[in-house]
């Protein structure tokens, strides 16, 4: 009971808004004062996903997923190596830190011929541009939160004669968890954003790929239908990452 | 037994360069309960730093047992409990035996301790859901567990209430009789200094050291605290404080 009043409190008027919003755009398009090949109505949305339901789920939904999780798996693991390297080497941090930095002022979309060069149409090229937007917050998130750990707690290790492999294990690593969720949890919805954009960029399957075909076909109602899929799809990514998040920094002071 | 020798130690920071002490020289006796007192900025807990081996002096010798000290050779509480948030209680006050890899050895001393202190029941618990003093006496139950002879301790009390202060002091005192370690106390209370300790060290501005013996018999009460004699020295520092002030 007390959990549904919070959740209409936090998101009644929100939820509101967005059936009022809904419902004017249906009577906007209906009344025909836009044409539905610009802004489909929101019941032409619905029933385009409705009659697509098990390809969209099942086919592209899947296939974008796919590369998201691959992408985003190896962003984690690469971007904490990187971090932890940066965070115990000056040196590694001085040739490091500025390429990382550069890899993010390269226009993504510049980069998908070689990509496509690369590993042609296959999932890698896909994959390449997630790993390449996630990794960023990924990197910078775990370094920084490496970094953020109070001195006193070193000092404070040390003076029990701990070694530097221990005051990483036993501080850095539990002090760093909170701002590299944070990190985590943009980097999820960054992953999905990547995963759309290397099936713009050449594919035959996922929900980039699908709304491209949609606007290439003027289907406005197939288009909105992809992107309120993956949209509903990086608020689950999202939600999921903050119970994660929740439960591991659970005992925390607030 | 423990003594600084000589030590001098200067803060540098890039072109700033800051002489903290400078030809420190004092011997704490084992079993002693001595109080290091004196005004903010005269370099108490860079004393207490060096002991502890965090910091290196630029001159001087700090011999433990004649032997130059190190890192790991004696129980260290900083001013701030800096308990793990993300630790149990237990786990908090296992924390020194963890790295000296004994822990399995220590858990059933640890539970111990914990009943002592009045903190039966609260090993599982995090240190979010503990109130100042409890936290304070975790973070003191972790530097006993150090296991070490020598416990340096930076204003342990100075965050708490006048109330849980008087608590945390008896508290402090009946351990300390138990254990007979050697204490090197910081603190900004005179009362609190007199009450505890069998010395008083006052850190002039000059660097200079002035030992008081507080000599009242133990075990003592909270009596003590107006008779004419203990009075009088404290008057002493008092001035002595002041005089410094200005």
């Amino acid at each position: 009971m007390m959990k549904i009043k919070s959740f209409i409190r936090l998101y009644g008027l929100f939820a509101i808004f967005t059936v009022i919003f809904l419902i004017a755009m249906e009577a906007v398009v209906e009344a025909g004062f836009v044409p539905s090949y610009i802004i489909p109505a929101p019941s032409e949305v619905y029933r385009a996903i409705i009659d697509n339901l098990s390809s969209l789920i099942f086919v592209h939904l899947k296939v974008t997923m796919l590369e998201l999780g691959i992408g985003f798996i190896l962003s984690v693991v690469i971007g904490v190596i990187l971090a932890v390297a940066m965070f115990f080497s000056k040196t590694i941090e001085k040739i490091i830190y500025p390429i990382v930095l550069i890899s993010q002022t390269i226009p993504i979309i510049a980069l998908s011929p070689i990509f496509v060069l690369w590993f042609g149409y296959t999932i890698w090229s896909k994959v390449a541009v997630t790993f390449l937007i996630a990794f960023f917050p990924i990197v910078v998130g775990c370094y920084d939160g490496l970094r953020s750990g109070n001195s006193e707690y070193v000092d404070l290790l040390r003076s029990m004669g701990a070694t530097k492999w221990q005051i990483f294990t036993k501080f850095h690593v539990s002090s760093a968890l909170p701002v590299f969720f944070s990190s985590l949890k943009l980097a999820i919805v960054y992953a999905l954003i990547g995963a759309t954009i290397g099936e713009w960029l050449g594919a035959s399957e996922g929900l980039g790929y699908y709304s491209r075909r949609m606007s290439g076909q003027l289907n406005a109602a197939g288009v909105f239908a992809a992107i309120t899929i993956l949209s509903i799809a990086g608020i689950i990514l999202f939600i999921i990452m903050s119970l994660i998040e929740k439960r591991l920094l659970r005992n925390r002071r607030s | 037994m423990l003594e600084l020798k000589d030590v001098s130690y200067t803060f540098k920071d890039g072109q700033k360069v800051n002489p903290v002490l400078q030809n420190i020289n004092l011997t704490i006796h084992r079993g002693e309960f001595v109080s290091l007192i004196g005004k903010s900025g005269t370099g108490k807990s860079t004393i207490l730093k060096l002991i502890a081996g965090l910091l290196h002096a630029d001159h001087g010798s700090i011999l433990l047992d004649d032997k130059p000290i190190k890192l790991g050779d004696v129980g260290y509480m900083p001013q701030h409990d800096l308990l793990f948030s993300w630790r149990t209680i237990l786990d908090n006050i296992l924390l020194p035996t963890e790295i000296k890899k004994q822990k399995k050895v220590k858990k059933q001393e640890a539970i111990q301790w914990l009943e002592k202190v009045g903190l039966a029941g609260y090993e599982k618990a995090y240190p979010k859901e503990l109130s100042g003093g409890m936290r304070q006496r975790v973070a003191f139950l972790r530097t006993l567990l150090t296991g070490k002879n020598v416990l340096l301790l930076d204003e342990p009390f100075g965050a708490l209430d006048a109330l849980t202060k008087k608590e945390m002091q008896a508290w402090l005192l009946s351990i300390w009789q138990e254990t007979k370690q050697t204490v090197i106390f910081i603190t900004h209370d005179l009362e609190e200094a007199l009450y505890l300790s069998d010395r008083v060290m006052l850190l002039h501005p000059d660097d200079d050291l002035e030992e008081s013996p507080i000599p009242f018999e133990r075990p003592r009460s909270r009596d003590l605290l107006y008779q004419q004699d203990f009075t009088r020295i404290r008057k002493k520092l008092e001035d002595r404080l002041r005089h410094d002030e200005n």
